[in-house]
């Protein structure tokens, strides 16, 4: 179906073509004469790339006919979206190039972007993007001869490369895929589950005690469900708080409730039913006369306690650092002591290098013994970190960089093509709290809706980009994820990248600016030419 | 008439369905969840009636399709295709009786009006072969809803487990005695008394491990009276607003439409959409009719138990598979919440008591 599209390509319509590059031949054309040629997207910035582009023309400079050249104000407007879109309509390779680092005529829109250049053409590459087929460069509009060099290589690697075959191909049963290792033995057993009670019985005291005395509105825990593994619990009512629980299979990450929380948040529209309530029209077909269905009272402003794992914490850092999506002064952490999430009786992937133990942002750190107030206690008291091992996904991570891009592209296209499209990944996500999500933009569908191949890597490609520098590792996603999607593969892939390029980790400080919305002026180039 | 078979004829009963041109679609392991998908052969077919991660409600209604494309030649005609419905005969194996349910369920949405020609041509053209079930979970409830491990609704062929390893396979319909007869072995021996009475002792069993009370028959009709009750916020409170539970019903039967294309050529799209999603209702004004969490998983709950069942003479369109129930992130359960919103009304009364996992 898809094959009958021709997407246009991003970009001002009817672009001219700078120097003596002549429009590309026609694809069919070229394929009625059973000769394939690259074709080739060059997004330059307006003020030295393109205008070195330019200069290429001037100085009668002969490069490939295949390059179609894509304007842009400055290198820090190219979106991995476009580069996603490029490959979707047709593209056998791509070209980024913009200002030399110093030379941006926004001051550092180039150096902004180097940091995203460097994460999206990593992800691309993880994802199975053979490494030929996206370029990028710096070149000045005095750089004419550097121009028709860049773009003469780039169009002979892409025909070294061959077709791209459609950028969600579906790869054959025939073609290599990477074999993963085996997980190692879990560096501990379970925990022992009379500590688990003693904690529980703490936690609902002062989960209690905190609701009587009106110094929180509501707290967020976890309780028993039907069937699986703990469920989140809120709850408001002091007698609620004898449904919490806590033991090794409390997986979800509470922190996602509270962006949009009602009670810290009773401005904001989505999920505030006091706030919308009288806008609800939807009444049952045969029901009373339409009337608002405002029948909850309203959520009043107020403090929220938050049952958190360290690794959960680590989101609410985030979310403050964020434009503080969440004040800190508004939250009361009830950190519990963790050894570590287990399920079908495996320890989870995430908790093999964590030592587990209560979140420094805590509050009260609910002991076995007690709750205790933060700063009150000292932390020997909790006894020795728990033995760990190196998490098991970095030597499934080298295998598959080990891998080849075929490979690697076979490995996530198999995974890709059980997507359901159901967004449990994103609903679960604490990071993801945009009110409006990319997949949703319609004008133009950036991200196609439909569960196809295309749609699946469209997405699952964007949903790891959009969470670079700021996914804290708490793996829900790839929990929640009906379709066993290696989610926090690709995440963590993301994380070891940023850390080794920018030793960042996300979720620690929220005092410090994310990743990709600052730069250091000797940030790596390497793959920059 | 009914047929004792070994796992071996069972085998090459499906490689002979392949053979004949037939798709044979059934449940297969490994590179993903346990899934349903179209086999070549027997090979790896899973016939162990495990319930498979998602319903497989897809081969009737895909996760997207094509309704038509136009392209616009270089005279400017303007050319449209539509792409014509499916035709081709189709098995559906080891469907458990829950998914067989609810697949009729989903279909029969389908009917309304003109009718989907997509949709109903491939109802039209499938044979569905069904697994009674033994592998009762803590999420199931299908006796809840009027069901049975051993239901045969939407069944044209019914297999069931025997202690020995053998399967007792029975032809319900006509298109099921239709198909024995033409692709059947003669190998097959006819079952006696012992197996059939053995057959439904194991039925009764699971039945029996079902651990959920049924729904009053006042439901439809107490959730409609309750559909301004303050406990939907209360019950919708953790809900995230995704639809993992939508799109591993095998009921559910919302979809969206989209046009991709430009002014040379394009399509017209049909795709999964779930009405748990606040983007589902949301109007091009940016006004959404549905603009709670509550409101939106209230309109998942009444569909399922109180419209639907006031359309088709009191049939829930759910079925209790409880796979949304299993998968959900926030641990939502639906019987649960139906229950909680029952007991509001006092309808739940005698329902509700003693009900081992609803609190």
């Amino acid at each position: 179906m898809s094959s009958r599209i021709q997407l246009p390509v991003v970009g001002p319509e009817g672009a001219a073509q700078p120097g003596t590059a002549a429009p590309a031949p026609s694809p069919d054309a070229t394929e009625g004469n059973g000769t394939w040629e690259p074709r080739v997207v060059a997004f330059a910035c307006y003020w030295c790339s393109y205008a070195g582009a330019d200069m290429a023309g001037t100085l009668r400079l002969h490069y490939p006919p295949n390059v179609h050249v894509v304007q842009l104000p400055c290198s820090g407007h190219v979106d991995a979206l476009y580069l996603l879109k490029a490959f979707e309509g047709g593209a056998d390779g791509v070209v980024v190039s913009g200002c030399h680092p110093g030379d941006c005529h926004y001051f550092h829109g180039n150096l902004l972007s180097r940091r995203r250049f460097a994460l999206m053409r990593q992800l691309m590459h993880l994802l199975g993007l053979d490494s030929r087929r996206l370029h990028f460069a710096w070149v000045s509009a005095s750089e004419g001869a550097k121009w028709a060099e860049l773009m003469t290589d780039a169009v002979d690697q892409v025909r070294s490369a061959g077709p791209l075959g459609g950028w969600s191909g579906k790869p054959g049963a025939s073609a290599p895929r990477p074999s993963l290792p085996a997980r190692g033995e879990a560096p501990r057993g379970r925990p022992d589950p009379a500590r688990d009670a003693a904690v529980t019985d703490h936690l609902r005291a002062k989960a209690r005690e905190l609701l009587e005395e009106g110094r929180v509105s509501q707290v967020v825990g976890y309780g028993k469900a039907p069937a699986g593994p703990m469920a989140p619990l809120l709850i408001r009512d002091p007698d609620g708080a004898d449904a919490l629980e806590w033991n090794d299979r409390c997986f979800s990450n509470l922190a996602t409730y509270l962006p949009r929380h009602p009670h810290l948040h009773p401005a904001a529209g989505e999920g505030s039913s006091a706030k919308e309530g009288a806008e609800d029209t939807d009444t049952p077909a045969n029901g009373p006369e339409s009337s608002p269905d405002g029948g909850s009272p309203a959520p009043s402003p107020g403090r929220v306690a938050v049952v958190a794992k360290p690794c959960d914490a680590k989101a609410i850092v985030g979310l403050e650092q964020e434009n503080r999506q969440v004040d800190r002064s508004d939250l009361v952490v009830l950190g519990v002591p963790c050894s570590g999430m287990w399920e079908d009786d495996a320890l989870a992937a995430k908790c093999y290098a964590c030592a587990g133990g209560t979140t420094s942002l805590a509050d009260w750190r609910i002991t076995p013994e007690g709750a205790v107030a933060a700063g009150e206690a000292p932390e020997e008291e909790e006894g020795a970190p728990l033995p760990t091992t190196e998490d098991p996904r970095r030597a499934e991570l080298d295998a598959l960089w080990e891998a080849s891009s075929e490979a690697r592209w076979a490995y996530w296209q198999d995974q890709f093509q059980h997507c359901l499209r159901c967004d449990a990944c994103r609903a679960v996500c604490p990071l993801c709290y945009c009110d409006t999500c990319v997949t949703e933009k319609h004008r133009p569908q950036w991200i196609s809706p439909a569960a196809d191949a295309k749609g699946n890597t469209a997405w699952n490609f964007i949903r790891a980009y959009h969470l670079v520098g700021r996914c804290v590792g708490c793996d829900e996603c790839a929990r929640a994820c009906p379709a066993d999607i290696r989610l926090d593969l690709v995440n963590l892939a993301m994380a070891r990248e940023v850390e080794e390029r920018f030793g960042y980790r996300a979720g620690e400080d929220a005092t410090v600016p994310p990743p990709l919305a600052t730069y250091q002026p000797d940030d790596p180039e390497e793959f920059i030419r | 008439m009914s047929y004792l078979v070994t796992d071996g004829q069972l085998r090459s009963w499906l490689d002979g369905l392949v053979e004949s041109g037939r798709e044979v679609v059934a449940p297969v392991e490994g590179g993903g969840p346990l899934r349903f998908e179209a086999v070549r052969s027997s090979d790896g077919v899973v016939m162990d009636g495990r319930r498979t991660r998602w319903s497989p409600k897809e081969f009737y209604f895909p996760r997207e399709e094509s309704l038509f494309s136009y392209q616009v030649d270089d005279d400017g005609t303007v050319r449209l295709q539509e792409d014509p419905p499916r035709t081709g005969e189709r098995v559906l194996f080891g469907l458990p009786p829950c998914d067989a349910a609810g697949l009729e369920r989903l279909v029969a949405v389908f009917r309304h009006g003109p009718g989907d020609p997509w949709v109903l041509a491939r109802r039209a053209a499938t044979a569905v072969v069904s697994w009674t079930c033994a592998q009762v979970g803590p999420e199931c409830f299908c006796t809840a809803v009027g069901g049975s491990p051993g239901g045969d609704e939407g069944v044209d062929i019914q297999v069931t487990g025997l202690e020995d390893g053998r399967h007792l396979l029975t032809p319900l319909t006509d298109r099921g005695r239709g198909l024995v007869q033409e692709t059947g072995s003669e190998d097959w021996t006819e079952a006696p008394d012992e197996a059939m009475d053995e057959a439904r002792h194991r039925i009764r069993q699971a039945e029996e491990a079902v651990d959920r009370n049924a729904f009053p028959a006042s439901a439809p009709g107490a959730l409609e009276e309750g559909f301004q009750d303050p406990v939907w916020d209360e019950v919708a409170e953790p809900c995230l607003g995704c639809r993992v539970c939508t799109t591993v019903c095998p009921s559910c039967s919302c979809f969206d439409v989209y046009d991709e294309g430009d002014q040379e050529s394009g399509t017209r799209t049909r795709c999964w959409d779930g009405c748990t999603q606040p983007s589902f209702t949301s109007h091009a004004t940016g006004h959404n009719p549905r603009p709670t969490q509550a409101t939106r998983l209230r309109q998942r709950i009444m569909h399922k138990f109180s419209y639907y069942p006031r359309e088709h003479g009191g049939l829930s369109m759910c079925v209790g598979c409880g796979r949304c129930a299993l998968l959900c992130p926030a641990g939502l359960d639906v019987h649960q919440t139906v229950m909680r919103v029952l007991e509001r009304s006092g309808a739940a009364e005698g329902a509700a008591e003693g009900a081992g996992h609803d609190g």
